[in-house]
C-alpha cells in the first residue's frame, strides 16, 4: 500500500472517532494538543493501525512524534509497511 | 519531558508510597509487606509494577499486576491481573497511560481486567475481550432474613423480607472439617476439576496456600467436605466477615466434583445455618455452577431479584453497586478463542484483587497476630 491509499483510512478513522462535532482537521494538526488523542485514543489507533494494515508496531513506533498528526500517523504506517515488505 | 518506562524496584520504595498515597488513596494498601506480598512473588524476577519515569527518574505512572498460572486448555500460562493503575494527570494527555496498557497486553499471554472503571473500562474494551452475557454474577443464600434485612437501606430491607427464600435441600451424604490450609490430598481433587474448565486460574494446594494460608492480613477458613469413603470430593475457601449485625461469608473459592456439587452447596449452606451466619454469597465468572447453586436456593442478586439490596462491602457496610465487568487478553487469548465461552471460564472472588483489605478492615487488625481476626 502507499501512501495515497494509506492517508484517508487513517483521517477517516481520526475524524470519526475524534471529539464530537470535529469535522475537519489539517494533515499536520496536532492530535494531542487539539485533543484528538488521550490514552484511549491511542489504544484504539494502535488496535485498528495493527489491524488494518497487518503491521506491529512497537514502542520506538508509538513516539509522540510519530503519532503527532494524521500525516505522522501515515509516514510511520507506510515506513512500517515498507520495511516488513522488505524483511519478507 | 519524554517519559521512560521500566520495571520497578526496590530503591522506588520511597516514591511509591507517596505516589500511592498521592493517586490511589486508601484503595491500595501502602505497607511494604501487602505489595510485596502481592507483587514480589517470584513468579518473575523484581516486582510486577511497571513504572513511567520522567527525565530525573521521578515516578509519574505506575501499573501494578497480579502474576498467577492460569490453565489454558491444556497448558499452564502466566496471567497477569491489571490491578492498580495510575499516570499523573498532564502526562496522560499525551497517552503515559496507553504504553502501560499496550505494554501489559502485549507483554504476556493471559490477562484479566476485572470490574473496570470509567478509566480502564474503555481500554480494556478495545485491548481484550469478554464473553457474551458473561459478568462477574453474584449469588446469594439468607440464612437469617431478619439480620440480614437489617443490613440493608430502608428501601432495600422489604425486598429481603418479602423474598421467598427457601431452606433448599439436606445434604446427608458429605462430612466436613475446617481447617486452616488446604488438605493434604486436595490436589487430587483439582487435578479432577480442572479437568472441567477451559480456562481458570490454577488453583492448586500451592497457590491456595499462597493465596489463603499466608495472605498478609485476611484470614480465610478451608471447609473440607468428604464422601463416606473419606475421599474429598468438595472445598469451599470462606472469609467469615462481620458486620454490625453478624457474621457474612464470603465464600472465595468452591470446587467439588459435579455429581457431589448441589450436596456440597446445600452442606455449607446447612453449615452457614447452624453457625447463625446472616447470608452466604460467591461471586463468580462462568456457568458451570449456576445449577448447581439454584438448586441449593442460592439467587443471582441483581436488579430483577432484588438482592443487590444486600451490601457487598462489609468493611464498612458500603450499599455501591460495583460493576461486573470481566475482560480477558493477551497473545494466547487472542489466538485461541476457545476460552469464550460461559462455561469454558471459571473465576472467582479470590481471583486479581477482589478481596482486598479496606483501610476500615487494617483497623481491625490484632496487633499480635496480626490478622484480622477470624470469626469461628
Amino acid at each position: 500500500m502507499n501512501r495515497e491509499q494509506v492517508f484517508p483510512l487513517i483521517y477517516e478513522f481520526i475524524v470519526e472517532s475524534g471529539p464530537e462535532g470535529a469535522v475537519d482537521i489539517s494533515e499536520d494538526e496536532s492530535l494531542f494538543e487539539n485533543g484528538f488523542l488521550d490514552s484511549f485514543g491511542i489504544v484504539s489507533l494502535v488496535v485498528f493501525l495493527e489491524d488494518t494494515f497487518d503491521i506491529h508496531l512497537n514502542d520506538d513506533d508509538l513516539s509522540e512524534e510519530n503519532l503527532a498528526s494524521v500525516a505522522a500517523i501515515t509516514n510511520t504506517v507506510v515506513l512500517k509497511l515498507s520495511r516488513e515488505a522488505e524483511a519478507i | 519531558m519524554k517519559l521512560q518506562q521500566r520495571s520497578f524496584r526496590d530503591d522506588d520504595w520511597g516514591q511509591f508510597q507517596s505516589f500511592c498515597k498521592e493517586h490511589f488513596g486508601p484503595t491500595h494498601n501502602d505497607s511494604r509487606e501487602f505489595n510485596r506480598y502481592w507483587f514480589k512473588t517470584g513468579r518473575e524476577p523484581g516486582w510486577s509494577i511497571q513504572a513511567l519515569v520522567d527525565d530525573e527518574d521521578l515516578i509519574r505512572g505506575l501499573m501494578a499486576y497480579i502474576l498467577v498460572d492460569a490453565k489454558f486448555g491444556q497448558d499452564t500460562l502466566p496471567l497477569a491481573w491489571i490491578s492498580s493503575t495510575a499516570v499523573e494527570d498532564f502526562e496522560n494527555e499525551r497517552g503515559a497511560g496507553a504504553r502501560l496498557y499496550l505494554w501489559i497486553y502485549r507483554h504476556f499471554p493471559l490477562i484479566g481486567a476485572m470490574s473496570g472503571n470509567e478509566n480502564s473500562e474503555p481500554l480494556n474494551k478495545t485491548l481484550g475481550q469478554d464473553i457474551d452475557g458473561v459478568s462477574m454474577d453474584r449469588y446469594i443464600k439468607v440464612h437469617d432474613i431478619e439480620g440480614s434485612a437489617r443490613l440493608c437501606t430502608q428501601e432495600g430491607r422489604r425486598k429481603i423480607l418479602d423474598f421467598n427464600w427457601e431452606a433448599g435441600p439436606v445434604s446427608n451424604n458429605l462430612r466436613s472439617n475446617w481447617l486452616q490450609h488446604p488438605p493434604a490430598d486436595y490436589d487430587v481433587l483439582w487435578a479432577r476439576f480442572r479437568e472441567t474448565v477451559y480456562f481458570t486460574t490454577e488453583r492448586n494446594a500451592s497457590y491456595f496456600n499462597w493465596r489463603y494460608a499466608t495472605n498478609p492480613y485476611i484470614s480465610y477458613r478451608f471447609l473440607e467436605m468428604r464422601d463416606r469413603t473419606n475421599v474429598l470430593r468438595g472445598l469451599a475457601v470462606i472469609r467469615p466477615q462481620p458486620t454490625p449485625e453478624g457474621t457474612v461469608w464470603r465464600i472465595m473459592e468452591f470446587l467439588a466434583d459435579d455429581e457431589v456439587a448441589p450436596q456440597a452447596w446445600a452442606h455449607i449452606s446447612q453449615c452457614a445455618t447452624e453457625r447463625g451466619v446472616l447470608y452466604s454469597d460467591f461471586l463468580v465468572i462462568g456457568t458451570r455452577q449456576n445449577a448447581h447453586l439454584r438448586e441449593a436456593k442460592f439467587h443471582l442478586a441483581n436488579s430483577s431479584t432484588g438482592l443487590e439490596a444486600l451490601p457487598n462491602l462489609l468493611s464498612p457496610v458500603d450499599h455501591r453497586i460495583w460493576t461486573n465487568t470481566i475482560h480477558f487478553g493477551g497473545k494466547m487469548a487472542k489466538a485461541d478463542q476457545r476460552w469464550r465461552s460461559p462455561e469454558a471460564v471459571y473465576f472467582t472472588k479470590g481471583d486479581s484483587d477482589r478481596d482486598w483489605p479496606t483501610a476500615f478492615d487494617m483497623t481491625l487488625i490484632d496487633p499480635k497476630t496480626g490478622k484480622i481476626p477470624v470469626v469461628e
